[in-house]
């Protein structure tokens, strides 16, 4: 059995219900389905920038002060300089001296002549990758949203050095794809690259899981290049949990995901308007009267008087023009609205 | 791509998600989320610390052959627990489900408390909170100081570099709390403003540590005294350069001044040495011959005087010289006519006796008249004689004209010289005068423009150039600093400038405590989602619900809740009804019977100090007091001896002798000559142990009176008696009261009410709480505290 057979789907009142949140983004075309990730957890090296307000006081730590000093000078406050003296002193960017004085440590001091403000550390991180088939996958910032686990793949795989090399892509690609800029590198196991020597080999282990986020996709904008958006969907109660997309793609949104370039053949549509059809009880003749015409994502079903007829009569979500179509066999399928006219 | 059988299995199953139906089937290996969020966190290190030895090196070798290791090669079995994943601290789930069993224990550390006007138990209640590796339970009810013990706890936790969010249900308690703490100088607050609170609407001080209160004073204040600080700095450069300008101007004064003193100095020493040059001069020109050229007036003056003393001295000693000539011509003459006087008169004196037959006479008569001869040289001799005397006086004469001529001289020289230096003198007197003129004015200019230096670079030296060009170097690096700090002082502007864009979103990172309502904290858009609390205090924690409290618990990495368990309901004062609260979500509730529901009574029921059950038991049967201190059953009632004390033969001992069994005292029989006193203390002294039947299994370390106190019951009843048991310590009893349906209760059961303990006598805290463990079992978990209303003086009560 195919995964993507296995796994549900929206049904059409579900889409319908959808509409109002997705009508703010004006889509042009819409998917539901399931995309797979690579959860990707590896030790990273990460240099976090300070907080601006942090980087001014200890600037203003280049002259040893007192406390009190600081207070006279940066007026910001006795409470919040604690504060920002607490957090330079925990970074190691700043001492007490005994004579009370705050004084910049060599660390802070080159840190301050050198402009390279960040407190560096290691720590494991989680990275979403999503996966191409035999594509290499493609990094996907989805923030604290994660996918349900996916259990055991065939031919899963990953080459650690698709996030490695992540590190390595220009700040605008890393802002463009919402690569955290604060990982600076990956430890790999038996890595050399990095000035890791003190950590131990079983922290630089990365491991690799496939997860599975049902996202409903949509393209916004009207003039190219249009954004993809994925909004998270919960499964249980085919709601949308959140306004907010659980990730977007710029432009080259169709490279990242080439199966959506291709509109579903109109045998598709057949098919599923014929699914949709059979439990409103029209005959096979009634069906097969209809044309279809997808455009977008709305299904121009047209169709003679008394099919109309018919489905006023059933009081049939598709005479209100609330009824949706899935159409596709694979993990994720076109998505379209059904409008009825009369031939 | 196909998923295979083997989805849907969870090897890790208690890290795993509670998984939608749809996922249900496929539970995670790894995945490892929060209740309440969306946001996962890494498992590894907690699935390879939980896996055996063999297990990881199998891990480790699959990861570096492989380059990562895949979820499904992950040991099926390992127990991931919720605590594997956060070190060894206990969820709060865990601890609402089993309360005792996940407790670590809570080693006080001492804490310096800011608050002096908390009694010990308050204190203790303080440390206890610091210190509680999870969860602690402050309980008090209205009256007592718990805002007070609250604000003492959240300010210690801050200064520990604590990180605290503050919840409440209502905004009145959380307020209160928050006026407390918010000016420490180690606490930056934020209070979280509710959906339907209006900052116009707060209190001034509690508006003031709104967000946008904060971001507006940062932004404005901050600004205003950056352009102050950057005004401030500009000045300070400007005095400083007008300083740089003065001390140059100082330092070229100096130069001028040091030649005027030069100058005078010099004038000094020449007036000092002219007699000396005077005399030198007039030596030289004594030493030269009187005709070479004089060079001044001065010299030609001399010379003049000089040549006529020496024209004098050479006319008298040529003169002398002549006669010195002439006299020794004349003694020669003198000789001569001696001599030839001397010749003559023996040929006189030949010729006087005519004796002609000597030669002499014979020579005489060939010299012809010698008698006349001699007279002639005898008088020519008188002649020389007398020319002699006259040369000699003469150069007697001479001689002394010569000593006037030098006298003279002498004191013409010395007329000179003083005339000389008189003129000399005189020729200085100006110049001097010039100079010294100079040289004050010089000084005063000094002086002028030592005032016109700014009070950063004071100058008060008087000329010396070291000074100044120590004072100018000091100038120049108060420029140099004075430079750098209006930089920074710039800079510091100019970046405040920057970060006004940002520095809404900055705030937050360095508020150490946030104060909010539960509801209000759901929907900041800054703490909102924060789970990076060390300490969660919740105050009104009665009120809460176990979802309200699971949903707020998991920002935190530990838990203070302040509430009012059951215990408060005993003790309402007159017995009057709680008054009405606000519950959950604005719900009216009885405050008790909240309590009695919530969760926090529950923690309180299970985390309070205990008392376990006790064998013990008091009656009076046959006017004789029994005190049961082992508990049997009836069959073996056949085995109990009796047996009286050696020194005490009315005091009975019941021992219970079973076969092969140590014998065991279960009973004491007392006299009914015996108080309940005497026989207490008997027992005490004589078994070392302490046979109380509590009148309540609910107990609580309080303080009184400067006494430690344990109480055992809910009330104190007014007929309370105490019993010394050693020194410093005192166990309070009373005999219970008859039932409300008028029944009176049997005799002697006495109860115990409360036991203290004397500081004075060496009881404290510790020691009390040793002695308890030891004698009644009791069991501190070291998570409550129980708080209550001492010495409260009702408002309008004070004169």
């Amino acid at each position: 059995m195919s995964l993507a057979a296995s796994l549900d789907f929206p049904s059409s009142r579900a889409l319908a219900g959808w509409r109002g949140q997705l009508a703010l983004f004006q889509p042009q075309r819409l998917w539901v389905g399931y995309l797979l990730f690579h959860r990707v957890e590896a030790l990273s090296r990460i240099v976090r920038p300070l907080p601006q307000l942090s980087v001014l006081v200890l600037r203003a730590l280049a002259r040893e002060s007192t406390e009190d000093d600081l207070v006279h000078r940066l007026q910001i406050g006795r409470q919040l300089l604690r504060r920002i003296l607490h957090g330079l002193h925990q970074a190691e960017l700043a001492h007490l001296t005994p004579a009370r004085n705050w004084r910049l440590s060599p660390r802070g001091r080159n840190a301050a002549q050198t402009d390279a403000l960040g407190e560096e550390r290691y720590e494991r991180r989680l990275y979403h990758f999503l996966d191409r088939g035999h594509r290499p996958p493609r990094f996907v910032h989805l923030g604290e949203h994660g996918g349900l686990p996916a259990g055991t793949v065939d031919g899963w795989t990953f080459d650690p050095a698709c996030l490695v090399a992540c590190t390595r892509e220009p700040a605008a690609w890393q802002q463009q794809h919402g690569f955290p800029r604060e990982v600076r590198d990956i430890c790999t196991p038996g890595g050399d690259s990095l000035t890791d020597g003190d950590v131990p080999d079983w922290q630089k282990v990365i491991l690799d899981q496939p997860e599975r986020l049902c996202v409903v996709l949509l393209e916004a904008g009207t003039t190219a290049p249009t954004r993809l958006l994925a909004f998270e969907v919960q499964p249980i109660a085919w709601s949308l949990p959140s306004a907010s997309p659980v990730f977007s793609l710029a432009g080259d949104w169709s490279d990242a995901l080439p199966e959506l370039n291709e509109d579903p053949p109109s045998a598709a549509w057949q098919r599923a308007w014929r699914q949709w059809c059979s439990p409103q009880g029209l005959s096979e003749a009634e069906i097969d009267a209809c044309r279809l015409e997808a455009s977008g994502w709305c299904l121009r079903v047209s169709a003679p008087a008394s099919v109309l007829n018919r489905l006023r009569d059933l009081r049939s979500d598709a005479s209100r023009a609330d009824a949706w179509l899935l159409a596709g066999e694979g993990l994720i399928r076109a998505v379209a609205r059904i409008e009825t006219h009369q031939r | 791509m196909a998923m295979n059988q083997t989805e849907g299995q969870a090897p890790l199953g208690e890290v795993a998600t509670a998984a939608p139906p749809l996922a249900s089937q496929e539970r995670a290996p790894f995945s490892s989320r929060k209740p309440g969020e969306g946001r996962c966190i890494p498992v590894w290190e907690a699935i390879y610390r939980a896996s055996s030895p063999e297990q990881q090196q199998e891990l480790l070798r699959l990861a570096q052959h492989q380059g990562l290791l895949y979820g499904h090669q992950l040991p099926a079995a390992v127990p991931v627990t919720a605590t594997s994943l956060d070190g060894a601290r206990p969820s709060l789930t865990r601890l609402l489900r089993e309360p005792q069993a996940a407790l670590a224990p809570n080693h006080l550390t001492p804490v310096e408390i800011n608050d002096t006007g908390l009694d010990g138990c308050e204190r203790h209640a303080v440390a206890l909170a610091l210190s509680t590796p999870d969860l602690f339970l402050l309980n008090g009810g209205p009256d007592t100081r718990q805002t007070r013990v609250l604000a003492e706890i959240i300010i210690q936790a801050a200064a520990r570099g604590n990180r605290v969010l503050v919840l409440s249900v209502s905004t009145g308690a959380l307020d209160s709390l928050l006026e407390r703490v918010a000016d420490h100088p180690d606490i930056w607050a934020v209070r979280c403003l509710g959906a339907s609170e209006q900052p116009a609407s707060l209190a001034p001080r509690i508006r003031s540590v709104t967000l946008p209160d904060r971001v507006r004073q940062l932004q404005q204040e901050t600004d205003s005294a950056a352009a102050a600080a950057c005004a401030e700095a500009e000045e300070r450069c400007r005095q400083h350069r007008n300083d740089e300008q003065t001390f140059t101007a100082l330092s070229a004064l100096c130069e001028e001044m040091q030649r005027a003193e030069e100058e005078i100095r010099r004038l000094h020493d020449t007036v000092e040495r002219i007699g000396d040059d005077v005399a030198a001069a007039l030596a030289h020109l004594e030493g030269t011959s009187p005709a070479s050229a004089a060079a001044d007036a001065f010299a030609d003056e001399f010379k003049a005087l000089l040549n006529a003393h020496r024209a004098t001295l050479a006319a008298l000693d040529g003169e002398a010289g002549q006669l010195q000539e002439r006299i020794k011509l004349g003694r020669q003459l003198r000789a001569d006519q001696d001599e030839t006087m001397q010749a003559l008169r023996p040929l006189i004196e030949a010729r006087a006796r005519r004796r002609f037959w000597t030669a002499t006479w014979w020579r005489a008569l060939r010299h012809g008249d010698v008698a006349r001869r001699l007279a002639t040289i005898e008088i020519e001799r008188e002649q020389t004689l007398k020319q002699l005397a006259d040369w000699e006086d003469r150069v007697q004469l001479l001689s002394q004209q010569r000593r006037e001529a030098l006298a003279a001289y002498d004191g013409q020289r010395s007329d000179f010289v003083q005339l000389q230096v008189a003129r000399r003198l005189q020729e200085l007197a100006l110049p001097e005068q010039q100079a010294q003129e100079r040289l004050s004015g010089l000084r005063a200019r000094w002086q002028a423009l030592c005032a016109s230096l700014s009070d950063a670079c004071p100058h008060h030296g008087t000329g010396d150039g070291a000074g100044v060009d120590a004072a100018l170097a000091r100038c120049r690096e108060q420029i140099e600093q004075s430079a750098r700090d209006l930089a920074a002082a710039r800079r510091w502007a100019a970046d405040l400038d920057q970060l006004a864009r940002h520095v809404e979103a900055q705030v937050p990172d360095y508020v150490n405590v946030v104060a909010a309502t539960i509801a209000a904290l759901a929907r900041d858009p800054h703490f909102g989602r924060r789970t990076d609390f060390d300490l969660l205090v919740l105050e009104e924690a009665h009120s809460m619900s176990e979802a309200e409290l699971l949903t707020v618990g998991a920002r935190a990495r530990r838990w203070i809740m302040a509430g009012a368990a059951g215990q408060v309901e005993a003790s309402s004062p007159g017995g009057q009804p709680l008054a009405r609260q606000p519950g959950p979500r604005g719900r009216m509730v009885h405050a008790n019977v909240a309590a009695r529901n919530s969760v926090f009574q529950r923690l309180w029921q299970h985390l309070q100090c205990e008392l376990p059950a006790l064998p013990y038991e008091w009656w009076l049967e046959r006017n004789r007091l029994h005190c049961r201190l082992r508990i049997f059953s009836p069959e073996q009632q056949r085995y109990v001896e009796r047996e009286t004390l050696a020194d005490r033969p009315d005091v009975e001992l019941h021992i219970l002798t079973l076969p092969r069994s140590q014998p065991v005292l279960t009973a004491v029989v007392f006299p009914c000559s015996m108080s309940i006193a005497q026989a207490k203390q008997c027992i005490y002294d004589e078994i070392d142990e302490l046979a109380a039947v509590p009148a309540s299994t609910s107990v609580r370390w309080t303080e009184e009176a400067g006494q430690l106190v344990l109480e055992l019951g809910a009330a104190s009843p007014p007929d309370l008696m105490d019993v010394e048991l050693t020194r410093g310590v005192r166990e309070w009893i009373a005999e219970p009261r008859g039932k409300a349906n008028g029944s009176a209760p049997p005799r002697g059961r006495w109860l115990t009410h409360r036991i203290t303990f004397e500081p004075s006598a060496g009881w404290d805290r510790e020691r009390a709480q040793q002695w308890a463990q030891r004698l009644l079992n009791l069991r501190d978990t070291g998570r409550t505290a129980y708080l209550h209303a001492p010495n409260r003086v009702p408002e309008g009560a004070h004169p």
